[in-house]
């Protein structure tokens, strides 16, 4: 009887611990309560579909960058937001940068020389953040369906001794600090990387949502394909329009958006 | 109510005894063997690294080297795609970044013999001597005994000299695939080149020195791509050792070829 007592509180202390964790997901919609479905978009079918840039553009700073938004990812279960975008290879190498919403540091800006400092009007603002990342490889090793589900370039093939072993095909390979394959960029950070092409054999680029920013959970990013190899370096002004608009009044010193402050300073000081 | 609570003990653990994930990872142990015409002395031995891969091919690279996969890319050439593999030693701080990356566990008996394959210079430009190694671990390490040394130990040696006077040391593969047909295969990187500095745990003074740095690990692709680390003065085992159906113990791999 004693037993019973202790067990009975023990079981109604346990429906306490019955917390929902869906709020703290990313695709979680605190209005219906429910998770939003993932976003998979094909931009080959848009209207104005995204363009590989040719090498005359690129050397005249011409090239169109596509812009486009994505939803939030369900990542545990595996259930990604992203977008393809499929190319015929030039036959020589091509370069693909990305750049996910919006600025990593807010509280930084580019001088009129072009080096980074601080930026005294503002804090840094991490919530319109987010992180786009990107594999890409010959369009028949893709493992996705383009505007379905999203996929990667990993398949599996059995080796001579009869044991299955994992392939992975992505060729848009990025070091990491350390120098080691495999590394991505983090949050609001520009990604590239350049690889040789075979000419006229479809490739496909896949960029997979990450993380959305916690404001919206809408992610802006921008992207560009090129003719030829990669600059040495990238930053956050290679590729514009990663942003939102900023609420009238929102930003200090009648500027835009937090990019455009960023790379450019502010109108009312110029 | 004692024989129930027993029998139901009983029942648990014959249960336990009929579990069998049915992995098709195995421990796969031998000894490696480092003739003792290529290598006077072991404390001069290196990281040790042997891997279990799907073939050898010796035409590849020139030099006796494991058969690499699907080439993907720009990845640099020499993939070979371990299905396990293992080190004899590991890389540790020793208190000091002078030598940093370049004290391997398993090698030394003591401090003199540290500091006699690899001297240090004092500040003033002195030999430092044992017990200021000492001192310098005790302040880094908080080590209070000689028995605390990470990297010294007579009990601790990985290699030993075999009845024929060459340098034998036991390795254990642990949780790898293990065809037959499959091959072992290993190097000696005499020259350090698999530590990173930047890597490993962060100066664990560095609330008192205010420095930071990384007391240096190996690089985590080491078996992947072992050409990227093999370089002169290093050695590779000359032939590989064919693993047999269901032999999970007892190889010997062999290696005897100096890189030059």
């Amino acid at each position: 009887m004693r037993a019973t007592l202790l067990l009975l509180p023990s079981v109604l202390l346990l429906g306490a611990c019955d917390l929902d964790g869906r709020a703290l997901l990313q695709s979680y919609d605190p209005e219906t309560g429910e998770q939003r479905p993932v976003t998979v978009v094909d931009l080959d079918i848009l209207d104005e579909p995204p363009v590989v840039c040719a090498a005359e553009d690129v050397q005249e700073n011409a090239c169109e960058t596509f812009r486009g938004a994505l939803g939030p990812s369900d990542v545990g279960t595996g259930a990604y937001s992203g977008s393809t975008f499929t190319f015929n290879g030039t036959g020589g190498r091509v370069c693909i940068i990305i750049d996910p919403q919006s600025v990593w540091r807010d509280d930084l800006m580019l001088d009129s020389s072009g080096n980074e400092g601080t930026n005294p009007f503002m804090e840094d603002f991490p919530y319109d953040d987010g992180d786009l990342d990107m594999v890409a490889g010959l369009a028949a090793y893709y493992t996705g369906t383009p505007g379905e589900l999203m996929g990667d370039f990993v398949n599996e093939f059995i080796d001579d001794n009869g044991v299955g072993r994992r392939v992975d095909h992505n060729l848009c390979l990025q070091e990491d600090t350390h120098g080691q394959i495999g590394g991505t960029s983090g949050r609001a950070t520009p990604e590239m990387c350049s690889f040789d092409t075979l000419e006229g054999v479809p490739y496909r680029l896949a960029l997979q949502t990450f993380s959305v920013p916690v404001d919206d959970n809408e992610l802006r990013y921008a992207m560009e394909v090129r003719e030829g190899g990669c600059p040495t370096q990238i930053d956050e002004c290679t590729l514009r329009g990663d942003r939102d608009r900023a609420a009238d009044g929102a930003l200090p010193l009648g500027a835009d958006n937090v990019e455009d402050m960023y790379c450019d300073g502010f109108p009312e000081a110029r | 109510m004692r024989s129930e609570f027993v029998a139901a003990a009983a029942a648990l653990l014959a249960l336990t005894g009929c579990f069998n994930e049915e992995l098709p990872e195995q421990n796969l142990a031998g000894q490696v063997i480092v003739p003792s015409s290529v290598a006077e002395d072991s404390r001069a031995l290196g990281m040790v690294y042997i891997g279990i891969f799907e073939a050898w091919d010796p035409e590849q690279l020139g030099y006796s080297y494991p058969a690499t996969g699907p080439r993907i890319g720009d990845n640099p050439l020499g993939d070979a795609q371990p299905y396990g593999g293992t080190t004899i030693g590991e890389y540790v701080y020793p208190c000091l970044r002078a030598v940093q990356c370049e004290i391997i566990t398993g090698r030394y008996s003591n401090l003199e013999d540290v500091l006699e394959i690899n001297p240090i210079n004092n500040e003033d430009g002195s030999a430092m001597n044992s017990e200021q190694l000492y001192d310098q671990c005790q302040w880094y390490y908080g080590w209070n005994s000689i028995d605390e040394f990470r990297f010294v130990g007579a009990d601790t040696l990985d290699f030993k000299q075999n009845e024929d006077g060459d340098w034998a040391a036991d390795f254990l593969a642990w949780h790898s695939q293990v065809p037959a047909g499959a091959i072992l295969w290993g190097f000696i990187d005499n020259d350090f080149t698999t530590c990173s500095e930047a890597q490993g745990a962060i100066n664990r003074r560095r609330s008192d020195d205010g420095i930071f740095f990384r007391e240096g690990t190996n690089f985590a692709d080491v078996l992947n791509f072992p050409d990227k680390y093999i370089t002169d003065g290093d050695m590779v085992s000359s032939a590989p050792t064919v693993i047999e159906e269901g032999v999970l113990d007892g190889y010997e791999l062999v290696i005897d070829e100096v890189m030059d």
